[in-house]
């Protein structure tokens, strides 16, 4: 008789609890989202550490290139799933990754955008508080808005704009910050909230509309690199790897570490110094053209990440140049296997 | 009839989670840590804590 769920204790008082918690020698952990940027790379973590994973997925921006490689495992395995539905499994730790995170897929379906956060989230925690899971939030930068205050600390609120095309997404988040952090007032779930700021890296959409991807495909087409304003505006960019690395030691971190804390480079860029450096490290004979800045698009934004170093002891590493080597090499792969070579030079 | 190892060995006192055994008389399961005796009655063993007897702990 084992009590791995605590329900034993909870409806049969007279029972033994099991006392061999440790019944599942690997660590079972669900990914929502697992197939997608960050998912991909968080799983293939995840099973280098020995864990149990239950990677989910709809697939909506998902993708099954993203996993190919770890179909055959033998403890990785796949689920077609739509978290806004109920989910039923049993795991020790939860990562809760799955929304669209890009503004032309998440703006594309707004109302979706909102229901995978809150519906999602509340299914998700749901889940967590029936098995006693850990769960942790992959929250975002977004939900600073276009922020006030300089760079970013966790305890700053944000300023955001509820009624704009990017409200889904960033209210979203901030309504999935919200329930995580009542579940764990009320029902004391063990929570952990990750905000974080762009990041970047092989797996990426190509198409996802976002500054970085734009660039290395616009440059290995050896089209014009399209600059939103005049290129002042400045980013953060954290490389995928220092990324995980940071979701991982937060979910590892004591059980008092609930978030939300700041996952981010704080090295700034300009996005005009980005889109050189671009055209620089793949070789592209690229030019630059400048559109009209979009609505709401945030004028800076940096995190703050004090805490996580002090909490977590993490501090990215991989520097720009490294990180955009890696992703044009990725973008150049797929960009071949799609379009039958580059048409940049080399 | 006496009751089985096997529901023995995963009954624990409903009070204090510990572990119990078979009285002598074998009607009967103790918890000595809450000082309880929980009745077997027609070979079902009453878990409730409102109807264990209190047991002397010198008895």
């Amino acid at each position: 008789m084992v009590d791995n769920t605590g329900i034993i204790g909870e409806y049969f008082p007279y029972l033994k609890e099991d006392k061999n918690k440790n019944m599942h020698l690997r660590k079972r952990v669900l990914v929502t989202g697992g197939a997608g940027f960050l998912g991909s790379h968080l799983c293939d973590r995840l099973l280098n550490e020995g864990c149990d994973v239950l990677c989910v997925d709809n697939f909506y921006t998902g993708s099954k290139r993203n996993i190919e490689h770890l179909l055959g495992k033998p403890y990785f395995e796949l689920s077609r799933h739509d978290i806004t539905f109920p989910l039923y499994v049993e795991v020790d730790e939860i990562y809760n990754l799955a929304c669209p995170a890009s503004p032309i897929h998440y703006q594309n379906d707004p109302v979706q955008t909102t229901k995978v956060n809150v519906h999602g989230s509340i299914n998700m925690l749901g889940l967590a508080k029936r098995i006693k899971a850990k769960i942790l939030q992959a929250s975002t930068s977004e939900v600073y808005g276009d922020p006030t205050v300089h760079p970013q600390p966790e305890t700053y609120h944000g300023n955001v704009n509820c009624i704009g095309p990017r409200s889904c997404y960033d209210e979203g988040k901030r309504c999935a910050e919200t329930l995580f952090f009542d579940y764990f007032r009320q029902h004391k779930l063990k929570i952990k909230v990750a905000r974080i700021f762009n990041t970047y890296g092989p797996r990426m959409h190509l198409n996802d509309g976002r500054v970085v991807s734009n660039f290395i495909v616009q440059a290995l087409r050896g089209e014009p690199l399209t600059i939103f304003g005049d290129g002042t505006q400045t980013r953060s960019f954290c490389y995928v790897d220092d990324l995980i690395e940071g979701l991982v030691r937060l979910m590892g971190s004591n059980e008092n570490v609930t978030g939300p804390i700041n996952l981010g480079k704080p090295g700034e860029f300009t996005i005009l110094e980005l889109a050189e450096k671009v055209i620089e490290l793949s070789n592209s004979t690229s030019e630059l053209i400048f559109k009209q800045l979009p609505v709401d698009d945030p004028k800076q934004r940096r995190p703050d990440i004090t805490k996580a170093r002090e909490v977590l002891g993490w501090e990215p590493e991989v520097g720009l140049d490294e990180g955009l080597k890696r992703t044009i090499a990725y973008f150049d792969e797929i960009m071949s296997d799609s379009e039958g070579g580059r048409n940049g030079n080399k | 009839m006496a009751i089985s190892e096997e529901l023995l060995e995963i009954l624990a006192c409903p009070k204090c989670k510990g572990d119990i055994y078979l009285n002598p008389a074998k009607d009967g399961l103790i918890c000595d840590n809450c000082k309880l005796l929980y009745e077997i009655k027609d070979d079902i063993p009453i878990m409730l804590i409102d109807e264990a007897r209190p047991i002397d702990s010198k008895s």
